[in-house]
């Protein structure tokens, strides 16, 4: 019996443990493989530079890394507003049955293909913009806007059960002292839920940096630094896929060093929503 | 004074249906202005669902229905033109647990007169600093008005619980049981306040201790079953209870 209980502990640390070691792979991989151009560049230079142009060996990322900058904030500006109402609205106000039926829609926008968005945004949203904004329809604006439905699921789903865990109690003291509903959510429900909504919108913003596909059919992914949101923009991880199928040597290796600093802008945002998450429980 | 102005609060044939469950059955009572009334009774005898029929916190519950009517002054509160809001800072409500906000002090307080339309920063400042004086907590937390009011101690969040009903300037205060989660000094502290406030608000309070009933009250309620079985002045109805089952349940003799 003893045996037996430590034979299964063994045999879940092990697969638990190669999970781990996976990820420690791909990390030492990545840094292997695109480190020494880093190296050989310099660090400054190579973030900095804003000429990218692998056929003549100048490799700057700056204008994919401020491409990446722009999309998601631009995300983030139509996806948290949107969002946030959608949560205050599902948990705080919406009949139950009602409440039921649009979280299941939304958690079917989840499920989507990345691809699937990507395609509507290229034959609707795209011309849609070249017609009666301006620009060649191919723009950051374009892809903020897919963007930011795509992290709808996200933000709603965790600002919901924010929502949710607030005490039931602080609403009731709230309408005790004559508050109305809206002015109960205002005073109450959303300063409780500050940090749980902070944690949201940096998940859905790690969901937006790290989205590949539908950004590069409506980003018009050109190497330079997009001066307003109706122009073209690559972003770092479009660069690594748009490249990658033919790239070699130095260029191949920019790519991995692409990747690491993908890498680590990710990692740092995780850290944050976990200290944010963490912190401020008033 | 005449007889009727002495009753700020008077009950009428009310019944009060939960789904299918007569939770309250034909209430008749007057409850007197500037005194403190007590609610006593066993658990699941219909006393808090009682008190909370008095500001219509039973409203916010699905499948509850009210049938009768209760009067604040003159005005029949359960009338279609009532505005529940402004009847709720008429009638304020402190809870079992005290629910302190996830605010600092001052907001916690500030949040009742903003709740009402003030947001003048001196109004507000002054009634922050007035509710928490007449509570007795002013001393303790005047410096720290800006930190978060979690961190006081369940007797202290219950005190600015009563700060933050005083701030809206209610008539009537309603006590759900308001000690049961505080210890004997807390609890002691809050017997004080009522005392005061029946100085010039009406309090009716429930209570599962009959000592504080006792100690605490004017006026006795007590129910069983969802009826009033009895109701008088308290020291009558310790001393000489009318009714057999009062005086078992004052005596203990059964929960």
């Amino acid at each position: 019996m003893h045996n037996k209980e430590t034979l299964i502990q063994w045999l879940l640390a092990t697969v638990a443990l190669s999970a781990i070691a996976v990820l420690a792979l791909i990390i030492i991989f990545i840094f292997k493989e695109g480190s020494p151009v880093i190296a050989r560049l310099g660090l400054a230079k190579f973030i900095t530079g804003t000429k990218w142009s692998p056929t003549r060996g100048m490799f700057g990322i700056l204008p994919m890394i401020l491409g990446s900058v722009w999309v998601t904030l631009g995300a983030l500006l139509i996806g948290v507003p949107m969002g946030l109402a959608t949560a205050i609205f599902l948990a705080e106000m919406a009949p139950p049955g009602a409440s039921r039926i649009l979280k299941f829609a939304i958690q079917l926008l989840a499920g989507i293909p990345s691809v699937v968005f990507g395609f509507i945004g290229l034959v609707i949203l795209v011309p849609f913009i070249r017609q009666w904004i301006g620009g060649p329809g191919f723009s950051v604006l374009a892809a903020a806007i897919v963007l930011g439905i795509m992290i709808l699921p996200t933000i709603v789903s965790v600002c919901y059960d924010v929502f949710k865990a607030v005490p039931e109690a602080y609403r009731e003291g709230m309408l005790a002292l004559g508050a109305t509903r809206w002015q109960t959510i205002k005073m109450v429900v959303l300063p409780a839920a500050k940090s749980g909504i902070i944690a949201a919108v940096i998940l859905g913003m790690g969901r937006a940096i790290g989205e590949t596909m539908a950004v590069i059919m409506v980003a018009g992914n050109a190497t330079k630094i997009p001066v307003s949101p109706l122009e073209p923009v690559r972003t770092l991880t479009s660069n690594i896929a748009l490249e990658m199928g033919y790239a070699i040597g130095e260029h191949r290796e920019a790519l991995f060093a692409t990747g690491i600093v993908l890498f680590i802008i990710i990692a740092l945002l995780n850290t944050l929503a976990r200290i944010v998450a963490r912190s401020e429980k008033v | 004074m005449d007889q009727k102005d002495c009753y700020k609060i008077r009950i009428e044939d009310l019944n009060l249906y939960f789904a299918t469950n007569h939770v309250l059955k034909g209430i008749n009572l007057d409850i007197r202005k500037n005194s403190i009334t007590a609610l006593i009774g066993p658990s699941g005898c219909g006393k808090s669902t009682l008190l909370r029929c008095i500001n219509r916190m039973n409203d916010v519950i699905d499948e509850v229905r009210i049938v009768g009517r209760i009067f604040l002054g003159h005005e029949d509160i359960y009338a279609d033109d009532t505005d529940v809001t402004h009847l709720r800072k008429r009638v304020g409500m402190v809870f079992q647990r005290p629910v302190a906000f996830p605010l600092s002090i001052y907001e916690n307080v500030a949040s009742a007169p903003r709740v009402h339309g003030v947001s003048h920063k001196e109004t507000l400042d002054n009634i922050v600093t007035s509710s928490l004086t007449k509570v007795g907590l002013w001393d303790e937390v005047a410096d720290k008005l800006h930190k978060s009011a979690l961190n006081l101690s369940l007797g202290q969040q219950q005190q600015l619980c009563v700060a933050r009903v005083i701030a809206s300037e209610p008539e009537v205060i309603l006590l759900d049981e308001p000690c049961s989660a505080l210890d004997p000094i807390s609890t002691m502290k809050i017997e004080e306040l009522m005392r005061q406030l029946a100085e010039n608000y009406t309090v009716v309070i429930v209570t599962h201790s009959m000592q504080q009933a006792a100690r605490a009250s004017d006026c006795t309620v007590f129910m069983l079953s969802g009826e009033i079985i009895e109701s008088g002045p308290t020291g009558e109805m310790f001393t000489s209870p009318r009714d057999s089952r009062t005086e078992n349940y004052i005596t203990g003799r059964f929960r």
